[in-house]
């Protein structure tokens, strides 16, 4: 199965849900900042949305994706899927969206790392921001693997 | 090969260009209202559905053509279809996309506001139609050019593999269900 976590940019949330999917961090206080997408932020904080970028595989053998979907969510998932069966894929896809609204704020940061001046501030400014969505992304990840697990107990 | 006609909801221009393609729809005259309103997939698309490729036929190449509603941020849709080429370790030209919006008349755009989105059917409808028909001519322009697109395509994949050119300029591969006729866009020689 190919599970991929979605979210308005592809970058971090989606990243860290992964991370958190494939147990490469853990804990109420995880340290994410010398992992890839992180350590080279500014690479990954403009990157395009509607990429389907592989970061790992998990222990039952799925690979986790991420993508940004700039708040067409279902549009997306339904281009995919459709076009995933139209390919003849018999590999099932799970979205698992991490939509959640984003602030003014944090579109206020990714305007201001287009400009080569402001871009590490602006990496720092939303690394201290994301330490408020932990426990609803360590959620949607945990439940996405209860599913799995029984999926996989069947 | 994949044909795409993408639009913003998939209801309208998409479907007019793809049914077009596949000769659900006359190339040598303006179709009535009747014949516009009769195809399966025209102004029926729910916002729930904006996404899903609708299946129109297959063309006279037997590639299958679809027309996909990408709503206003098609380059993203666009990337995540490519990007999905590459997860399969798929040539890009494996899909060709055509954005059937820009052809689009201003009563189309207005009728399926009224009709999609506001529910008002029975005036939305016709007058989606009578925009298409008013500019039903830049709808087969805009198809004979993705036509000639992907003939051009099709020969260039011919080119490697066996083919042979009889005396009248046909060309036919060795597997036999690409068997075309040169001249013509996509006539095919069964």
């Amino acid at each position: 199965m190919k599970i991929v976590y979605s979210s308005y940019y592809c970058w971090p949330l989606p990243v860290l849900a992964a991370y958190f999917h494939l147990k490469l961090v853990q804990g109420k206080k995880p340290d994410f900042n010398n992992l890839d997408f992180f350590s080279d932020a500014d690479n990954y904080l403009l990157f395009p949305s509607g990429i389907i970028r592989k970061v790992g595989i998990d222990k039952y053998g799925n690979e986790i994706y991420i993508i940004g979907n700039q708040g067409i969510e279902g549009v997306i998932e339904r281009v995919i899927m459709g076009f995933n069966k139209i390919f003849g894929s018999k590999d099932e896809i799970k979205f698992v969206n991490l939509n959640k609204k984003v602030s003014i704020f944090f579109k206020l940061c990714i305007y201001l790392a287009k400009f080569d001046f402001f871009k590490k501030i602006a990496v720092r400014l939303i690394l201290n921001s994301i330490k408020n969505d932990l426990p609803f992304i360590v959620a949607q990840v945990s439940e996405t693997v209860n599913i799995l697990n029984k999926e996989q107990d069947k | 090969m994949i044909i795409v006609y993408h639009c913003y909801g998939s209801a309208h221009s998409s479907v007019i260009a793809s049914a077009l393609h596949v000769g659900l729809l006359p190339t040598d005259r303006v179709p009535k209202l009747k014949e516009i309103l009769a195809l399966k997939y025209f102004d029926k698309t729910e916002s729930k559905d904006i996404g899903t490729p609708l299946y129109m036929g297959n063309d006279l190449w037997n590639n299958p053509v679809y027309a996909v509603g990408m709503t206003y941020k098609k380059e993203v849709v666009k990337r995540a279809i490519y990007s999905l080429l590459d997860m399969y370790h798929l040539p890009h030209d494996q899909i060709l996309c055509s954005n059937a919006l820009s052809s689009a008349h201003l009563f189309t755009k207005i009728g399926g506001i009224l009709s999609r989105r506001y529910g008002l059917i029975k005036v939305g409808r016709p007058l989606t139609a009578l925009g298409m028909q008013l500019k039903y001519y830049k709808f087969i322009e805009l198809v004979k050019s993705v036509q000639k697109r992907e003939e051009e395509l099709m020969l260039n994949k011919l080119d490697g593999i066996n083919k042979v050119i009889d005396n009248k300029g046909r060309i036919s591969s060795d597997w036999g269900e690409w068997s075309v006729i040169k001249s013509g866009a996509g006539n095919r020689k069964s």
